[in-house]
């Protein structure tokens, strides 16, 4: 006897309602986003009359000269410098360090458990508080045994009474407190490897070190292209946690791209009408980073030493 | 079988988590009484005049049918402390709550997305009951949309200078009428010889009348220009070991309540409204053209949107406030700190700035502080602290005699009796009642919300408030003088400085009909986080007058920080179209 063919397939069902969900968050958060804010820069909105309508290329024009042909054009390759400073940073001083990190607790040392422990704490408290201990620590503390030490009376270490150091620590701050995640990151890559492999290395008699470059590193290849790239993309977006410290107003030396796009969107983010001069910054950015990042993922992809 | 269910049931968990917080409190309705939602931002104000309204008009209406089958009023009131004018423009479309108080709030914004509520109606009713409170730059303001209005004002928010008048006294710190101490020849804000007057040398001399030239009033013994500002506070400095400002080095832009107060003091009413309308009438403005060896170039012009809207920033009153704050910023004691401001400000959040004051005088620990930067509102944000300090110390602390602090208007010399100025004052933290517009076609809600909006203005609704949290409403109305001598000493000078300026017509409301404002709220509304103040200096661009001239490198002067903040002829084509 042949067998009915069923209505429909539960577990289809179940896996079709778990997917609806970030489907549907992809929908709204990106598609429609995007899309939205495509239109949004060719376009002009008068708050008056409620009516929109295209301009063309007017938005870019207007971000491209305050970018280039402004009084505060010398302000946006500050900003970009300081944003390229902290990918240098990130990508030196953050992978880098994480990886030999992440290593060292992979590989069972002296101490590891404890430090991963000291390492994940920050990262159970919410950012900005973490961000206002840290202000208060360093502008507290930290400012008054400088002073004791210097004998000089410095009244901000951190804010707008500290132009020329606030970036330092800031910098800190992000080196610091984000080296949880990528230690993470790294850990879980580096626990995957296959304990054959290391196995096999050792009995060759490779070294501690030698194990992490020939090894632990290429084994963790496409986790570190992960990170180069989308810190690639955070030359355009990251704020450094700026926001969180100084809401809008950080010191204008302390700036990043990614601040100055989160603080206009902040500040302009309620009246229509400026909403297509914000889109257009977006846009211009995005002209800029996308081939750039596509073009370093495929180099990478092609340097993978595990192809 | 089982883990199935247990990962099925964690993930609905994390999904009907995730909507968790866009629901608002709302208590289970009852079907035989009506209800009214109203929301406030829970910031230095508080609640508690919500509190007052709520007892009174639901007694009022207690018997009064608004739907069929229903009888009275249950107001439920919400307090969010993050329900700034942005933050609501969010989530209006959303919540649940029909009535809304906020700070921060640039009605304009809301338009795009309709979705306030028309109060055109209600604020005509009853021959204009509340029409007729608003002055004429409210009005025409309020109804830059199709000649309705959607938002209505509430408090007056305006910032400055709070002086301990108790302080001043014990340390003979009032100027004197005539004669009284000079302990210096030379005044550190001219270099040159100090024209100013001296100090009382009792307590009972009398006191000179101030910047607005009258004897008798709030500012008697207050300093009358900058030169004799910063006499007062080297006097404190070098001769009396006295703190004298404190605020919050924690938020720097609160630094920016000074720059309003300063130009508020020194501007008309006209020039300060300019700012927004870009148009002055046919009063002509000073000018700054141009500056030859520092020295500034006036020219007297009128201002007007369509051909020079661009000058309004260019005002001669704004150079001459950021000269005071360049002097206040970047004059150092021995030590290279700054010496007229208390040294731990980059600890300080702004109530524990509040605290630090006010505990400077009671705990001999603390050197004594004389002035705080901050809003009206901060008398009514410290009670909790202030109140706990009466009941430590009843004799000392109990209604301390703080003072909103009127500015002087001229920078050299003394101001003698009718040679003073009637200062203009600005609302600086923009506080409005909107409505939401989802009521829009629910009779009972509109019914309600006519009622409610219509007690809230009426002169007991307006009274009540003022008297519950110290702060005047933004409208034309008269305090009972009985409700008025109760209050603390520092209700009572804060009513005193909106008194004169609401019958001298110099409240100013600074917004505008104007499109240009209407279409770039961001870079022309007043709010101390924004761009009012903003300036290009030397390619970078700063915030605050404060960052400008505590920077380490590419340091402002009143000068450059001035002519960075203008706007460009062409700048103003484009806003034109």
């Amino acid at each position: 006897m042949l067998k009915r063919k069923k209505r429909f397939d539960k577990k289809l069902l179940a896996y079709c309602a778990f997917l609806a969900l970030p489907l549907l968050q992809y929908a709204i958060f990106y598609i429609y986003v995007n899309f939205n804010a495509f239109f949004l820069a060719f376009s002009e909105y008068d708050t008056v009359t409620g009516q929109s309508s295209l301009v063309g290329l007017k938005n870019f024009t207007t971000v491209w000269n305050n970018f280039f042909n402004s009084a505060a054009s010398y302000h946006f390759g500050l900003r970009l410098k300081n944003a390229l400073v902290n990918y240098a940073c990130s990508v030196l001083v953050g992978i880098g360090g994480s990886i030999l990190f992440s290593y060292y607790i992979y590989k069972k040392q002296w101490g590891g458990g404890l430090f991963k422990v000291i390492l994940f704490i920050p990262s159970i408290i919410p950012g900005i508080a973490l961000a206002t201990i840290y202000r208060l620590l360093v502008n507290g503390g930290f400012r008054t045994i400088l002073n004791e030490i210097t004998g000089e009376s410095v009244m901000f270490l951190m804010g707008a009474g500290a132009t020329d150091s606030t970036y330092t620590y800031v910098l800190i701050f992000g080196l610091f407190f984000g080296f949880a995640t990528q230690v993470l990151m790294y850990l879980g890559a580096m626990n995957k490897i296959n304990p054959s492999i290391t196995e096999a290395a050792k009995l060759d008699g490779a070294s501690f070190m030698r194990e992490l470059w020939s090894i632990t590193i290429p084994c963790i290849y496409g986790t570190i292209v992960t990170f180069l790239v989308v810190g690639l993309t955070g030359i355009f977006t990251a704020d450094m946690g700026l926001y969180s410290f100084f809401g809008e107003n950080a010191p204008a030396e302390s700036q990043t791209l990614g601040y100055y796009l989160l603080r206009e969107t902040r500040v302009a983010g309620t009246n229509r009408a400026e909403f297509p001069e914000i889109s257009a910054i977006g846009m211009m950015f995005t002209i800029v980073v996308a081939p750039i990042s596509i073009g370093l993922k495929r180099f990478l992809d092609k340097k993978d030493p595990m192809n | 079988m089982k883990l199935k269910k247990v990962t099925i049931g964690l993930a609905a968990l994390l999904v009907a988590g995730s909507f968790a917080g866009c629901v608002e409190y709302a208590p289970e309705e009852k079907t035989t009484i009506s209800y009214l939602y109203i929301d406030t931002y829970s910031g230095g104000l508080g609640e508690e005049f919500l509190k007052e309204l709520e007892k009174e008009f639901e007694s009022r209406y207690a018997e009064t049918s608004f739907a069929d089958g229903k009888t009275g009023v249950d107001i439920v009131t919400g307090y969010t402390p993050d329900m700034l004018g942005a933050t609501l423009n969010s989530k209006i479309k959303t919540s649940t709550h029909d009535i809304f108080i906020s700070e921060g709030l640039y009605y304009a914004d809301f338009m795009a997305d309709e979705t306030l509520y028309d109060l055109t109606e209600i604020v005509k009713a009853e021959n204009g009951a509340i029409e007729n409170k608003l002055y004429d730059d409210q009005k025409t303001a309020l109804t830059a949309f199709d000649d309705k209005y959607y938002a209505l004002p509430t408090f007056a928010g305006f910032t400055g200078l709070t002086f301990d008048a108790n302080l001043f006294a014990e340390n003979k710190l009032f100027f004197a009428e005539t004669g009284g101490n000079k302990p210096a020849t030379t005044s550190s804000y001219t270099g040159k010889a100090y024209t100013g007057r001296g100090f009382i040398e009792a307590k009972a001399d009398q006191k000179s009348v101030g910047p607005d030239g009258k004897p008798n009033t709030l500012d008697d013994g207050l300093p009358s220009s900058y030169e004799e500002f910063f006499y007062l506070l080297d006097y404190m400095v070098d001769e009396k070991s006295i703190t004298p400002l404190v605020f919050t080095g924690n938020s720097i832009h609160y630094s920016n309540y000074l720059f309003q107060a300063l130009l508020s003091a020194n501007s008309t009413k006209t020039e300060l409204l300019s700012h927004f309308t870009f148009d002055s009438g046919e009063e002509k403005m000073k000018i700054v053209e141009s500056f030859t060896n520092g020295v500034p170039n006036v020219k007297e012009v009128a201002i007007d949107s369509n051909t020079n809207g661009y000058e309004v920033k260019q005002q001669y009153n704004v150079y001459q406030a950021l000269k005071f704050l360049e002097k206040l910023y970047t004059t150092k004691n021995s030590s290279g700190g700054m010496k007229y401001f208390y040294g731990d400000l980059a600890a300080l959040s702004n109530t524990s700035a509040q605290m630090t004051y006010e505990e400077s005088y009671l705990d001999a620990s603390i050197q004594d502080i004389a002035m705080l930067i901050e809003g009206n509102y901060w008398y009514n944000e410290a009670m909790p602290e202030l109140k706990e300090s009466a009941q430590r110390l009843p004799d000392t602390a109990t209604n301390r005699e703080f003072s909103f602090m009127p500015l002087p208007a001229k920078e050299e010399g003394t101001v003698n009796e009718n040679e003073g100025t009637s200062p203009a004052l600005a609302d600086a933290l923009d506080y409005y009642f909107v409505v939401n517009n989802r009521i829009k076609g629910n009779t009972e809600k509109e019914k309600l919300t006519k009622e409610f909006l219509q007690f809230f203005y009426s002169d007991w609704g307006l009274q009540k408030i003022t008297e519950t949290n110290g702060v005047p409403m933004a409208l034309k109305y008269e305090m009972d003088s009985a409700v008025l001598a109760n209050m603390d000493n520092y209700p009572q000078s804060v009513w005193a400085i909106y008194k004169q300026a609401k019958d001298a017509n110099n409240y100013v409301t600074p917004m505008s009909n104007n499109p240009i404002y209407l279409n770039n709220t961001k870079k022309f509304a007043i709010k101390s986080t924004g761009y009012f103040s903003q300036s290009v200096v030397n390619g970078i661009t700063r915030m605050t007058p404060w960052e400008g001239f505590t920077a380490k490198s590419n340091v402002a002067t009143a000068q450059s920080y001035f002519e960075g903040m203008k706007i460009t002829a062409s700048t103003w084509a484009d806003y034109l179209g």
